[in-house]
């Protein structure tokens, strides 16, 4: 069975490298020959426009472009028109064409018919002439492209509003417009068989350990897939543990955190048409941190990193402590408070496991449908989502009060982590965590963590230890995991792994009024 | 012969957390009945005195990783004392963990049965623990070493809570001092130093470490944490507890249950529990690993994954074996385990002295009789 | 209650060993031997009375008795 399959895809790659004919076929000298080999390539593609003409009335002439990726004014006007009045030079060197009489900044000369495919599927229009072996693109690609918007899952308060979006080179260009040294590095490479997705490795030289960027480039190099839609398809392809929940790339919309982790030796992986961004190697407490804590003063900071890990906690345990402590241990909950939570549970006819499962998948339903939904009916859905679990399910005395009230804690605490993936894979754990308590109490909590915990532990991204700097200890880097420490604290780069350019900054910054300016 | 079926490494911070958790975990919550019941009023001072013996294996164990490092104790005892002895000796050390590792866990169980969950069946309590280790198992060294790092920060938690008992404490529970001179001190010392001859399990951490060198400090290191912290939960026991400190099976957990805060933060021995848990997890799986490293050096396989599931079963039917219930304690623990983990090591580490002191001998002889002098130096 | 225990130690050893099979056929013979012996052996424990059997445990204590006593 498995062999059959790998033997048909062995079959069906040669059946479409037959159909791409002419892979590294030179261009012919006659251009009639090269326009049928064309016309042929792109039979009943309604979309590629071929436009004959002469140069200087004389030479024939062939431009081939698609419409809708091609600036056509442009072309008409820096091109068409000006070949059109010019005379073919005699010795017949393509190059001087370019160098005289066509005013494009970005030309290309093209040998063969493959790369002749790409430049017109990248909408350059190629430029074919008879007698010439050799074809000429010009990058006047153009196309619908979003404009560069504040990101949707990222928000900041106080922080560049820019965000990623789909166009590969928009995306390179906000990084280079932050990162300006000529050691940004960025690879480029084609991924998917069929969508020839651009791919771009990010990394500084200088910054970063060779060796995350070898592995990485083998990883991308290996992969072999049909099309690339997203930048998720390629994080599946190269991240250590596929069967983990956990994120082991962080994928990011925003230019500034992407800046922030190359500066700190992390690679960086852009791919065509999505605005995110994959960044890597990736630890848990990356996923907790949010761009704007640097941006914030320090003890601020400081402050809400610890909010965030007793809410990401909070998401992670409080329906399941609510369950064990109804169904177990009842003892341990406070007299008083006991006594309220149980009159509200008295007309409830479900045992708390049930009630707890029963609310959190309501409440995943109607987080689901949110963001599914039209953006029209959205208001509507969160009222009457609002009223069923929050008002009419306790009037009913289907579900107690208290229950409510976790599960709406638990709710706003899973969306205080500021990477969305990371807080999926919380909130996925939290319903076998719930099984745990519901049927072990306490000890199904206490198992439960270890068994996340041992997980985490085993986890690598790009062979850095997910659970670092706690597990293996680095006890230099807390400054910038349990706290924010102040920029001027932190003069030393993390270490991931291997060699390293350690220092960052000049040593003995602190401001002070001593300090102040000249002492003259 | 040194093949190493463990590919992880761990550091020796590492290695000291993972000891310190494992002697600390099972002591912490029944040394201060066990060494009250002899010590009364001295049990602060035992912990001290049983340190010694963790201070002596840890001499003893980072010596023989000298002599051969890379090694754990089952593939060096045949070296040091010939093959069928040092096989025997193996099977011996081997069958001792695993039946030690059975009572942890059987205490384990008993301990959640009767504070927490009196109505789950022991097996399952049980189940559930070991089926958890043969995941931590399985993932290796490296692994352990990680989330014993992790846990130990958890495992330090209580302690923060124990000022809030200050107003239950007696300072006079200490006096009168020594009134029988040093004798019950020194009783009391037994129990607690048979849980510090398990420093032993060094043996069984000390190839994989990527710093042997600090391998003596890191052990030393966590014998010293092992003894403060002890030695400061009596202390604080008999604060509390006075001579009444043996009368209770868990006087850790009681005294847990005095702290109330505001009047609404009670109950706090749950915290202890499920921090006990944490620290229990990590004892279990040490012990568990060691075994399952052991058996499979000793019966010279390529992997130990495989064996790791087979001998956690083994491990389920020794905790329920001959024990109908805990009531009858394991009188034997406290010679059995130091005879296995300090003195036999030491009698290793005499022979292996003695072997090497021989052959330096013979050599020097044949040096000197071939006429070159610089041997000794070669050597040492 | 006796024969639910030895069906459900039967059925738990043959999933472990279910589980365990495909990853184990690559390795030597000699870890397939000691996987096999082990876990029958353990098999064939849990299907005695443990409790109330002498065991490890009492052979143990016998050894040590006469140290035992002197610390009672």
């Amino acid at each position: 069975m498995n062999r059959n399959a790998r033997k048909w895809w062995r079959a069906h790659k040669q059946r479409v490298q037959q159909q791409a004919v002419p892979s590294h076929t030179p261009l012919h000298k006659e251009l009639a020959e090269n326009e049928q080999q064309l016309r042929a390539l792109y039979d009943n593609c309604s979309d590629v426009v071929f436009r004959s003409f002469r140069i200087g009335g004389s030479t024939r002439a062939l431009v081939v472009y698609i419409d809708g990726l091609t600036n056509t004014e442009e072309l008409e006007r820096n091109v068409l028109s000006v070949l059109m009045k010019t005379k073919m030079p005699k010795d017949s060197a393509i190059g001087k064409l370019l160098d005289n009489v066509v005013s494009v900044s970005q030309t290309n000369e093209l040998a063969t018919f493959e790369d002749c495919l790409e430049s017109v599927a990248n909408g350059f229009p190629t430029l074919l002439i008879d007698q010439q072996e050799c074809a000429l693109s010009f990058g006047l690609a153009k196309w619908e492209k979003r404009p560069v918007e504040e990101p949707m899952a990222e928000g900041v308060v106080r922080g560049p509003r820019e965000g990623f979006t789909e166009s590969i080179q928009v995306n390179m260009a906000l990084i280079r417009r932050i990162i300006k040294t000529p050691a940004l590095k960025m690879e480029q490479m084609q991924i998917g068989g069929y969508t020839k997705t651009k791919v771009v490795l990010a990394y500084i030289d200088g910054i970063v350990d060779m060796d995350l960027v070898t592995e990485a480039r083998a990883r991308l190099n290996r992969i072999d897939i049909d099309g690339v839609l997203e930048s998720g398809y390629i994080e599946e392809l190269i991240e250590d543990h596929p069967a983990s929940p956990f994120p082991q790339i962080l994928s990011t919309e925003r230019p500034d955190v992407t800046c922030g982790n190359l500066l700190e030796g992390r690679i960086a992986i852009i791919v065509d048409g999505t605005p995110f961004v994959m960044i890597a190697p990736a630890t848990l407490f990356s996923l907790l941190q949010s761009s704007e804590d640097y941006y914030q003063r320090s003890i601020v900071s400081s402050a809400i990193r610890w909010l965030r890990f007793l809410f990401t906690g909070i998401s992670f345990l409080l329906p399941s402590l609510y369950v064990a402590l109804i169904t177990f241990h009842q003892e341990m909950v406070p007299t008083s408070l006991l006594i309220s939570m149980a009159a509200s549970r008295e007309a409830v006819p479900f045992p708390a496991l049930v009630e707890a499962l029963l609310m959190e998948v309501t409440f995943e339903a109607l987080r689901e449908a949110g963001v599914r939904l039209p953006k029209q009916i959205g208001a509507a859905i969160s009222i009457v989502g609002a009223l069923v679990i929050g008002q009419a399910s306790v009037q009913a005395g289907l579900v107690s009060a208290p229950m409510v009230i976790v599960v709406a804690i638990t709710g706003i605490a899973s969306f205080m982590i500021p990477h969305y993936i990371a807080g999926l894979a919380i909130r996925l754990l939290r319903i076998p965590m719930m099984f745990l308590a519901g049927s072990l109490g306490l000890l199904g909590i206490m198992l439960g963590i270890i068994v996340t915990v041992i997980h985490l532990s085993t986890i690598r991204s790009l062979g850095v230890p997910y659970l670092t700097p706690i597990g293996p200890m680095k006890f230099a880097e807390w400054k910038d995991t349990l706290v924010r420490a102040p920029w001027w604290m932190m003069n030393a780069r993390p270490h991931l792994t291997g060699d390293y350019q350690k220092i960052r900054q000049g040593a003995n910054q602190k401001p002070g009024p001593e300090k102040g300016g000249d002492p003259a | 012969m040194g093949r190493l079926l463990e590919q992880g490494k761990i550091s020796s911070s590492q290695m000291s957390k993972m000891l310190f958790l494992v002697i600390v975990a099972s002591t912490v919550i029944s040394v201060p009945s066990l060494t009250g019941k002899y010590a009364q009023n001295d049990l602060w001072l035992s912990p001290i005195l049983a340190s010694l013996i963790g201070f002596l294996t840890v001499f003893i164990v980072f010596s023989l990783n000298r002599l051969y490092p890379q090694q754990t104790v089952i593939q060096y005892s045949p070296d040091i004392i010939g093959k069928v002895p040092g096989k025997i000796f193996g099977l011996l050390l081997l069958f001792f963990y695993l039946h030690i590792t059975g009572l942890i866990v059987r205490n384990y169980a008993e301990f959640i049965m009767g504070n927490f969950l009196p109505q789950t069946p022991i097996s399952i309590v049980i189940f559930t623990m070991i089926a958890v280790c043969v995941y931590g198992v399985k993932a290796g060294i490296e692994t352990i070493g990680r989330t014993a790092q992790v846990f130990f920060f958890f495992f330090l938690f209580p302690l923060i809570l124990m000022p809030f008992l200050l107003r239950d404490m007696h300072l006079d529970f200490v006096f009168p001092m020594f009134e029988h001179g040093l004798l019950p001190a020194l009783k009391g010392a037994i129990i607690p130093q048979a849980y510090f001859s398990e420093m032993f399990l060094m043996s069984f951490l000390l190839p994989y470490v990527t710093d042997p060198e600090k391998g003596m400090r890191a052990g030393m290191l966590a014998t010293l944490g092992v003894a403060v912290v002890l030695t400061g939960v009596n202390i604080f026991i008999l604060l509390v507890f006075g001579r009444q400190s043996s009368d209770y099976l868990y006087p850790v957990m009681a005294a847990f249950r005095y702290i109330s805060i505001a009047d609404f933060i009670e109950n706090l021995d749950s915290v202890v529990m499920t921090v006990w848990i944490l620290g229990m997890y990590v004892k279990i799986s040490v012990f568990y690993y060691a075994t399952v490293l052991g058996t499979s050096q000793w019966l010279e396989l390529s992997d130990y994954r495989p064996i790791v599931i087979p001998i956690g079963m083994l491990i389920a039917a020794i905790s329920f074996w001959s024990m109908p219930n805990i009531n009858a304690p394991v009188i034997s623990f406290p010679f059995y385990s130091p005879l296995m983990q300090t003195i036999c090591p030491l009698l290793l580490l005499g022979v292996a002295y003695l072997r090497k002191k021989g052959k330096r001998q013979s050599q020097a002889q044949t040096a000197a009789a071939s006429g070159s002098v610089h041997s000794e130096k070669q050597e040492g | 209650m006796k024969w639910v225990q030895i069906v459900a130690m039967s059925v738990l050893a043959c999933i472990l060993f279910a589980l365990e099979w495909p990853r184990l056929s690559r390795l030597p013979k000699r870890d397939k031997a000691a996987f096999i012996t082990l876990l029958f052996v353990a098999w064939v424990l849990s299907m005695l009375d443990l409790p109330n059997l002498p065991g490890p445990t009492t052979f143990i204590n016998a050894l040590f008795r006469p140290l035992g006593q002197y610390l009672e």
